[in-house]
């Protein structure tokens, strides 16, 4: 009897190490094989609460409980915050978004303001999030952070 | 002087014999299984006939590890530790031999083990091209030339930035 390592790599297996992938990695790593393009949803169904990949301060008077502007950027895309794992609640629009100096990413022209919100046991935290309108993705810019 | 009831022997494809803990070795669920189905009998011999002697030898070490820290740890600071633990262990197995590993795990269906390891392979692959990950799963690539085009086309950005090795 053969043993494993003369074997293929077995395809069910391919599915369990595709849900420990992260967001991007299991969008490009649908284009490995047919198989794996069937065992990888489209996009992972957003799950709530969900914790911010980072943590946030908040200094900003302007903005004070925003979380984070999400600005265009062409040559880097944001591989560290998935929109859809948040639950939008409000959308609205913003032209020229308040750049934050700490960024160092330029200012986006134009965006849309995302806000979501968090249930963090029985606090409510107001979460807003800007990302910009355009084919290309965007990149985050953490900007300020209120719990009330 | 420990019961020989408490030992069982694991048989690698080689014929390389480890004397395990039951303890230990009820972890793999198809050892359990095997056992249960011969109750009574003196044989406690386990041929693990497609499971090559280091990878055997890797799954006891966890295993072994688990349980000591476990009993060791039993009220509280478990999870903290085996993640130490995890991190080590980790640290000594080599790219290839993970695939090899996850092989070994998921046909003995240890599940503790298989997430730690799933969890490591995909940290691997984490941002590395797709022809990488092709060729490290040894994966035929079984789109047509447009097919991928059109693949690619969809979520353009996340090809870009990757990893060159």
């Amino acid at each position: 009897m053969s043993t494993f390592s003369r074997r293929g790599f077995p395809k069910d297996l391919l599915a369990s190490i595709a849900n420990c992938l992260n967001f991007v990695d299991s969008l490009r790593f649908r284009g490995v094989c047919k198989s794996w393009r069937s065992s990888i949803n489209r996009y992972k169904t957003p799950t709530f609460p969900r914790k911010l990949p980072f943590s946030i301060s908040s200094d900003d008077p302007v903005f004070p409980n925003w979380v984070m502007h999400i600005g265009y950027s062409p040559k880097t895309v944001s591989k560290d915050l998935n929109l859809l794992d948040y639950r939008a609640i409000e959308i609205a629009t913003a032209y020229i978004i308040r750049f934050n100096n700490r960024s160092r990413f330029p200012p986006p022209r134009m965006g849309v303001l995302v806000h979501v919100r968090e249930d963090k046991g029985d606090k409510l935290i107001k979460l807003n999030i800007a990302i910009t309108v355009g084919s290309h993705v965007i990149e985050v810019i953490v900007d300020g952070f209120e719990a009330k | 002087m420990a019961s020989t009831d408490d030992k069982v022997i694991l048989k690698s494809s080689e014929g390389e014999c480890f004397e395990v803990d039951m303890a230990v070795a009820s972890h793999l669920q198809i050892v359990k299984s095997v056992l249960e189905d011969c109750e009574g009998s003196s044989d406690k011999v386990v041929s693990l006939f497609i499971v090559e002697a280091k990878y055997v030898a890797m799954i006891i070490e966890y295993y072994k590890n688990y349980v000591e820290l476990k009993e060791k740890h039993e009220e509280g600071g478990f999870e903290e530790k085996l993640k130490e633990f995890e991190k080590q262990f980790l640290e000594q197995i080599d790219k290839k031999e993970l695939k090899g590993l996850v092989m070994a795990v998921n046909y003995l269906n240890a599940p503790a083990l298989f997430d730690v390891v799933c969890t490591a392979i995909a940290k691997h692959i984490e941002n590395k091209s797709v022809e990488y990950v092709r060729e490290y799963f040894g994966i035929v690539n079984d789109f047509t030339a447009e097919e991928e085009a059109q693949i690619r086309e969809e979520h353009r950005w996340a090809y870009d930035g990757v990893n060159d090795d």
